[in-house]
């Protein structure tokens, strides 16, 4: 009993002092953390305030500017830019990329020649190249944010070969955030949205499509066609965001798709593009079962306007009127906001319907406030 | 041979404490492992383009953030006038006044001109009745349900039934969210492949701390060791527990304080039950029995960079209610779904979920007073010497240290939201105080509340001292 009690006790004392020296090690990283931590702020502020200085006086068109490797040359002054790898060479490169994004035309143009120079640019095509997605999808975010055609032929590379789907988008962002993209068709970015994206990966590839402009306009009408509504409000999305329809046609035929979302997103598409050619399937949406079809149908009426011909007015007065009785109250505050707007017949509908109890506070919010007109989401 | 006997039962007694302790701390090693990989990871890829990317994105969800008040005069207006400074494109805030017998309700008219509208409210979840829907035509972003008190759940669910749009973040009122905390939680909802019903973020203690018209202008720690103790706790159970719990999808907390919800997914479900002590655990732990008995993929995500700063209890009283509640509430919903605990049909959630929070949760706090209940009966008897039971002790004590100090040094590598010297070696200092007295008082709270408990007490929030965050508390 004796030497159990014995190996017990030592066990427990060997327990300890490994617990002790694990909660001392774990303190001295703290301490060593906090140490690195405030000394890497102190040298970056300081190269932060040299490289602000450099990068001020670039933006300025009188300044003589020349750049030969990493020495650059402004005025009587001379710079040395930190090698592009390491703490400092990376800080340098987020400071440069910063201002880039704040810069155009000539200062933009000598930024971006300073680290196509200083290798910057370089190093970072390199980045492309490496084993990790992680740092494939940063280095292609890079290189779309220095704008240098130099990167081109690489990050096209990646948007068409890379294994990963996430670097594939990201060089695909790059690539139309150079805006000079003539290998790649509009109709092979929109595949893309086809593989099983996640909707966060969706919402970009509309965000760079929608950069496309006219020339996508085509694909994403013949797209609302396409028997998977994710795909048809995908393209409306898009169509929406680049604010262009060339076939009306196409988009007054959804309006009747089986999906509310789809026939709501295809109204909103209609009053954005302010087709007046369409205000008979915008109005008719006045009595779709969802509501926020309706809504998207007072929406779209406000951005079409009043219409001139007399029929059409009359017809827009009459959807407005049934939309202030409406049973969803946004679809009422909204119509009620459009016919403050609109002229003194739309004014006197208000009026005369607004004694309704229901109506009151929308009542008196327009007699106090004339026609202060917000557009309510 | 009775000193023979009950030598060998306190001897086996000590060594199953001992075994149970390092299974409870290798948990929580693993935990620690997990979070540090998992933080690291979210550091590298959640960068502030993609941030951007959200916020200008038309494509993003909308979001209902709604903040339940209940007599939250003295912070309501400072907490609505934060939450309009979130950064996102559409959200709607609302603000379900659940019958408080304060100035509440008319604060809020007077503040941001809001006048009394007939809208529709479709009873999906069955509330306490609502006395009148107020809008703000200056914020229309706003809208106010002011209802009959039925408890928190009931104000969250009638909050849910006026929320118009397919997300809703549910705070409280006395809580601040940092500027970009919906685009950090929205995030993991839309570039999962898996379904996300639910995202919740860290929540951290805000006692201490500047606060200026709803923003934490300066963070700091508190002064009282009450609070101090607090931050270490919040910091281990968030940055540590909750990150590797969702790493590992087995995850079955968001906190009531700051979560992002499906609001389809909550309807289906019936939304918060308002018997439950525990209601945010409860919830969770039914929307994942639902979803795993339609056997749909899902992931309860954990953000670990986005923050919700509360005021939490400045005083033993109010903490001890609501240790006692948390602990109530906790026992409640493992009976209630006793079924899922370690059943193959709920998979990762049946087993590790709802394991953990059986035998480590519930089973911790009766074996650590066992412990203490032992092991000085053991040296009165002499069983034991007390040489060997100031071991044990110690053991546990730098056990417990070392898991907190781990917290820490996360949190240094990681977020480092505490600038100064002086704070990170206060709330080392305090990582190790804490298992000295502070965490022996937690034990006899959760142990009075598991007593309650069975024997069926009648459950009582207890008032809760809340200080505002304009001013420090009293």
């Amino acid at each position: 009993m004796t030497a159990l009690h014995a190996a017990q006790y030592w066990a427990l004392l060997l327990a300890l002092a490994i617990s002790l020296a694990l909660n001392s090690l774990v303190f001295s990283a703290i301490i060593v953390a906090k140490l690195v931590r405030e000394r890497r702020e102190t040298a970056l502020a300081a190269l932060q305030a040299q490289l602000t200085d450099l990068l001020v006086s670039i933006s300025n068109a009188d300044e003589t500017f020349s750049v030969e490797r990493n020495r650059v040359t402004i005025g009587d002054r001379v710079i040395l830019l930190p090698p592009p790898r390491g703490l400092v060479g990376s800080t340098t490169r987020e400071l440069i990329l910063s201002f880039i994004a704040t810069l155009k035309g000539e200062g933009r143009e000598r930024l971006t020649l300073i680290l196509e120079s200083a290798g910057y640019v370089d190093a970072t095509i390199q980045g492309l190249k490496s084993r990790s997605e992680l740092r494939r999808a940063r280095a292609a975010s890079i290189l779309g944010g220095i704008g240098s055609a130099r990167a081109l032929p690489a990050l096209t590379e990646r948007f068409l070969l890379d294994p990963s789907q996430e670097v594939r988008l990201v060089a695909a962002e790059a690539l139309a955030a150079l805006r000079d993209i003539p290998g790649i068709p509009g109709a092979l970015l929109f595949l893309e949205a086809a593989r099983q994206p996640t909707r966060y990966q969706e919402a970009r590839i509309a965000n760079v499509m929608s950069k496309f402009g006219a020339s996508v306009v085509g694909p994403l009408e013949d797209a609302l066609s396409d028997p998977d509504a994710r795909i048809v409000n995908f393209a409306l999305d898009v169509l929406i965001e680049i604010g262009l329809v060339l076939h009306p046609d196409k988009v007054i035929a959804i309006t009747k798709h089986s999906s509310a979302q789809v026939r709501s997103r295809a109204i909103e598409l209609l009053g954005a593009v302010g087709r007046i050619d369409a205000f008979e399937p915008v109005s008719e949406a006045m009595s779709d079962s969802a509501w926020f079809v309706r809504l998207n149908s007072v929406k779209a009426l406000i951005a079409m306007g009043t219409p001139r011909d007399e029929a059409k007015r009359a017809r827009y007065f009459r959807a407005l009127e049934t939309a202030l009785h409406d049973e969803r109250w946004a679809v009422r505050r909204n119509a009620a906001a459009a016919l403050a707007a609109a002229d003194d017949k739309g004014r006197l509908i208000l009026q005369r319907a607004l004694t309704n109890e229901g109506l009151a506070a929308l009542h008196m919010y327009y007699l106090r406030r004339g026609q202060v007109v917000p557009t309510i989401t | 041979m009775l000193t023979h006997f009950l030598w060998n039962a306190f001897f086996g007694f000590a060594w199953l404490i001992l075994v149970y302790t390092v299974f409870v701390n290798s948990t929580y090693l693993v935990y620690t492992l997990v979070a540090i990989g998992t933080v690291r990871r979210h550091l590298k890829t959640r960068s502030k383009e993609r941030i951007e990317q959200i916020f200008r994105s038309k494509r993003a969800p909308r979001i209902s953030v709604i903040l339940t008040a209940y007599n939250e005069g003295p912070t309501i207006i400072d907490s609505v006038r934060a939450m309009m400074r979130l950064l996102y494109s559409e959200y709607e805030i609302v603000i379900v006044n659940d019958g408080s017998e304060d100035d509440t309700l008319q604060l809020m008219i007077d503040a941001f001109g809001m006048e009394r509208v007939e809208k529709t409210y479709e009873e999906t979840i069955s509330t306490q009745p609502v006395r009148g829907i107020y809008a703000s035509f200056e914020c229309p972003l706003l809208l106010v349900v002011d209802k009959e008190n039925g408890g928190k759940a009931d104000a969250v669910n009638a909050g849910v039934n006026a929320a118009n749009h397919p997300l809703f973040c549910a705070c409280d009122a006395d809580s601040l969210l940092e500027d970009d905390a919906l685009l950090q939680l929205v995030l993991p909802m839309m570039d999962r492949l898996a379904f996300v019903p639910v995202a919740g973020g860290v929540v951290r203690a805000a006692n201490g701390s500047t606060v200026t018209r709803g923003t934490i202008e300066k963070i700091e720690l508190g002064h009282r060791p009450i609070e101090l103790f607090q931050v270490v706790e919040y910091l281990r159970a968030f940055l540590v527990g909750r990150t590797a719990q969702a790493a590992l999808n087995i995850s079955l907390i968001v906190s009531g304080a700051f979560g992002l919800f499906d609001t389809e997914t909550v309807k289906r479900v019936g939304g918060y039950n308002k018997d439950a002590i525990g209601e945010d655990f409860e919830l969770i732990v039914r929307i994942t029995k639902h979803l795993h008995e339609i056997r749909r993929e899902f992931e309860i995500f954990f953000v670990p960079q986005t923050v919700c700063w509360t005021m939490v209890p400045h005083d033993w009283k109010s903490l001890r209610n609501q240790r006692e509640r948390w602990h109530r509430g906790l026992m409640q919903t493992l009976q209630w779904h006793s079924h899922m605990i370690f059943n193959p049909r709920y998979g990762k959630t049946g087993f590790l979920g709802m394991g953990y929070f059986v035998l480590i949760e519930f089973l911790g706090s009766v074996v650590e007073l066992l412990g203490y209940a032992v092991f000085p009966l053991a040296v009165f008897i002499h069983v034991l010497n007390l040489p060997t039971a100031l071991l044990f002790f110690l053991i546990s004590v730098f056990g417990g240290a070392f898991l907190s100090l781990s917290a820490l040094l996360l949190e240094e590598l990681s977020f480092h939201r505490y600038t100064k010297w002086r704070d990170v070696l206060k709330l080392a200092l305090y990582a190790i105080l804490e298992n000295f007295g502070y965490r022996q008082l937690t034990l006899w709270w959760r142990c009075r509340a598991m007593i309650d408990y069975f024997r069926r007490a009648k459950h009582v929030w207890g008032e809760m001292q809340r200080a505002s965050f304009s001013a420090p508390p009293p």
